[in-house]
């Protein structure tokens, strides 16, 4: 898939979408979303299915909304099964046309669609929610609660481990109203 | 009722200050805090939380955090679910704002105030700050000049432990450093280039509140980076840390929390002010304390708040009001100029540890170099190497893709500049007389605006900012001069500004109101400018100069 097209207006998807629950999110959707940006992210985060709800929930009601019912029209549209029912290599290939039609349009200053940017968001929670998840910070990370000194250089190499990033750190902090915008 | 040699108003960054030093030097001091009490160490209670422990994680805001802090929720990320606790709550402490883009007032109502989730930025100011309103005209005159306050800075710097790097720069003073926290390579080449290229530009180091050599009861800093949750080492300094426990120490102080100062009552026949009215914050009771003296370090808006509150029939707008300028040339500092960019050399190298500070750029324009706008700014930078932390902006999807999160993205460099807001009488803050707050007291209004002096200085900032990425061998990822929210650098100041003249200025240069001498106001009101440093350490000085004033005073 090169691009990603919506044929029907969110409002008329709405109307006739038998796929989606219009009073709730549907669990099995939100899995095979994040599992498909991340495969394996519920294995290490449970909790991410939940909190992708979480934030539709309270945040962003219309836009997740529409965005999940657009999402499923157009799969069905394209493959005649639902998002969650078809294969992995249907999955990837549909979401990663969707990801590259997002990056070049962000990547090129274009202005980007709310489709856009809620699928941008959810795969941002996703990362987020998996590398601040307690087995990936244990285990593919190095969490060093108390580092002990700053060391400005030390040497690199392929494979390392990396330290556990705090998103919250001061440092990072000072930039915080542009990096979060 | 009871009485004091002296009643303290705040326990911040300048009330610790007072506290401390009028303890010290013998006299009875009642602290007045209207938030809570706070322990060191046991009351920091997300220092030790991992972020599987937060609500998502730690990322995002927490529930109801938009509601809960209203305007304030613009403060997100710098206030997040890791500090919001240290943070006012706007439902249930609002204030007004008539401004274009609303002025964001974050308060700290607790024992400690905002000294528990400062930057921690310790920058002197020079004489040509001190200057600057009498040379091109904004503002009135500083009553003071470097020589006045600099033993002050000695004896602050020593106490609380800063470190950093002497630079012998004029603008840019030296002070008392322990050793500074090591820059990595990207940072050391940036500094090499830009000094080599830019004939009077200084990259140096962050002069920071967080010690690398331990003091007593305090021990080194840890490079966590978690300053804003409180560090139960002591690492860096705070009231509850370093000067409360001083005071403490002396037993001549009697700390008061949930105590929410209303007004200063003036003894009709002298003039002087006898007593504090304040408000017990859990009952509702209004309650009465006398002395001799009264510090007020409730925090800038907040001090001039109490000041306007105090009408009486000497002083029907406001005690330390004869001059009508009570609540204005309010100011913050203007941040923007915001620049990523990326560096693809030094691969081979990554930093350990998360350094509580920036490096910086000193003040070139209007020092070294002339630019067409009035005053300066500087830039607070940083470089490392980011990986999954970055990921989630980058395309792709998949198990690769993943992969790529542990793995070390390239040096990502950030700038960020801090300029100075010119003093302007209609910048101000007033009482509302039709609304009140929990306790029955005027919401106070703010009304802001940046000059396009200020604005210059941003656009400015920006373009040397790119220029200097290019220089170095840097690629821009995103540069933009939005600025934040009047407000966002939490440096608001002014209101009760200093100066020899009764009928121009609220306080004299020793920070007694005019109109009452037994009254001092030490903490960000009493600013005449604000240069673009960042002003606790100026704060701090201020008020250990003030108390020496009041103490001498007093014995005589």
């Amino acid at each position: 898939m090169v691009g990603f097209s919506l044929k029907s207006s969110a409002i008329e998807l709405q109307k006739n979408s038998d796929y989606i629950r219009k009073d709730k999110i549907d669990f099995d959707l939100v899995e095979a979303i994040c599992t498909t940006i991340i495969p394996g992210i519920f294995e290490h985060a449970e909790k991410v299915s939940s909190q992708v709800y979480q934030h539709y929930k309270s945040n962003y009601f219309t836009e997740w909304k529409l965005f999940f019912i657009q999402l499923q029209s157009a799969f069905m549209e394209e493959y005649q099964v639902s998002f969650q029912e078809s294969s992995q290599s249907q999955k990837t290939y549909f979401l990663s046309g969707i990801d590259a039609d997002a990056f070049n349009k962000l990547y090129e200053g274009n202005p980007i669609s709310e489709f856009f940017v809620t699928y941008v968001a959810i795969k941002g929670l996703c990362v987020d929610l998996y590398f601040t998840s307690e087995y990936v910070v244990n285990n593919l990370l190095v969490y060093n609660r108390v580092p002990g000194k700053y060391i400005g250089k030390t040497p690199y190499v392929e494979n390392m481990k990396l330290y556990y990033e705090d998103p919250f750190a001061s440092r990072s902090m000072i930039f915080a109203g542009h990096l979060y915008e | 009722m009871s009485e004091f040699d002296v009643i303290v108003v705040g326990s911040g960054i300048s009330g610790g200050w007072a506290a401390k030093e009028l303890t010290e030097r013998g006299l009875k001091v009642a602290l007045i805090e209207r938030g809570r009490n706070i322990e060191h160490g046991k009351d920091y209670i997300t220092e030790w939380s991992n972020p599987w422990d937060m609500h998502n994680n730690g990322i995002g805001k927490s529930k109801d955090f938009d509601k809960k802090f209203g305007l304030i929720s613009k403060m997100y990320p710098t206030i997040n679910q890791y500090n919001e606790h240290f943070f006012c709550n706007f439902e249930t402490d609002p204030y007004l704002t008539e401004c274009e883009d609303p002025f964001i007032w974050a308060r700290g109502y607790q024992l400690g105030g905002r000294s528990l989730v400062w930057g921690r930025q310790c920058i002197r100011f020079s004489d040509s700050n001190f200057d600057a309103n009498k040379k091109d005209g904004f503002g009135i005159d500083w009553p003071i000049r470097y020589k006045d306050i600099s033993p002050w800075y000695d004896k602050v710097e020593k106490f609380i432990g800063v470190s950093g790097s002497n630079e012998g720069l004029e603008y840019w003073p030296d002070g008392h450093y322990q050793p500074p926290f090591e820059m990595n390579s990207i940072e050391k080449h940036f500094k090499e280039v830009i000094e080599r290229e830019y004939k009077g530009r200084i990259v140096t180091i962050g002069r920071t509140a967080n010690l690398t050599v331990k003091k007593k009861g305090r021990s080194t800093c840890n490079s966590r980076s978690h300053c804003s949750r409180g560090c139960s080492f002591g690492a860096y300094f705070s009231s509850i840390s370093s000067t409360l426990p001083a005071a403490r120490k002396t037993g001549n102080l009697e700390t008061i929390c949930d105590a929410v100062a209303e007004k200063l009552i003036v003894d009709s026949k002298s003039g002087q002010v006898k007593s504090l009215q304040y408000i017990d914050a859990k009952s509702g009771e209004r309650k009465e304390v006398k002395a001799k003296k009264f510090f007020l370090c409730a925090s800038a808006f907040n001090s001039v708040k109490i000041l306007l509150n105090s009408k009486s029939e000497l002083n029907p707008n406001g005690l330390g009001n004869s001059s009508g300028n009570l609540g204005r040339y309010i100011m913050d500092h203007i941040e923007g100029a915001y620049t990523i960019a990326s560096f693809s050399i030094f691969k081979e190298e990554i930093d350990q540890g998360k350094r509580p500070c920036p490096i910086i750029i000193t003040p070139f324009a209007n020092t070294t170099e002339s630019k067409e706008f009035y005053r300066s700014y500087y830039y607070q930078c940083g470089a490392d190497r980011i990986a999954w932390a970055a990921l989630g902006a980058k395309p792709g999807i998949g198990r690769n893709y993943s992969v790529a999160g542990v793995e070390a993205g390239p040096w990502i460099f950030r700038m960020k500049a801090v300029g100075e807001c010119l003093p302007r009488k209609e910048n101000r803050v007033t009482l509302d007389e039709n609304s009140f707050d929990r306790f029955g007291t005027p919401q106070l209004k703010i009304e802001f605006s940046y000059s396009n002096n200020d604005l210059k200085l941003m656009e400015d900032a920006q373009k040397e900012a790119v220029n200097m990425i290019f220089a170095a061998g840097g690629r821009v990822i995103k540069s933009s001069v939005k600025n934040g929210n009047p407000g966002s650098a939490i440096h608001e100041m002014g209101g009760a500004r200093m100066g020899n003249d009764p009928s121009e200025s609220v306080v004299n240069m020793w920070n007694q109101l005019h109109d009452a001498k037994n009254v001092y106001v030490t903490d960000g009101a009493c600013m005449a400018s604000s240069a673009c440093q960042n002003p606790s350490l100026t704060y701090m000085a201020l008020t250990a100069r003030a108390c020496k004033h009041a103490a001498d005073t007093m014995l005589d």
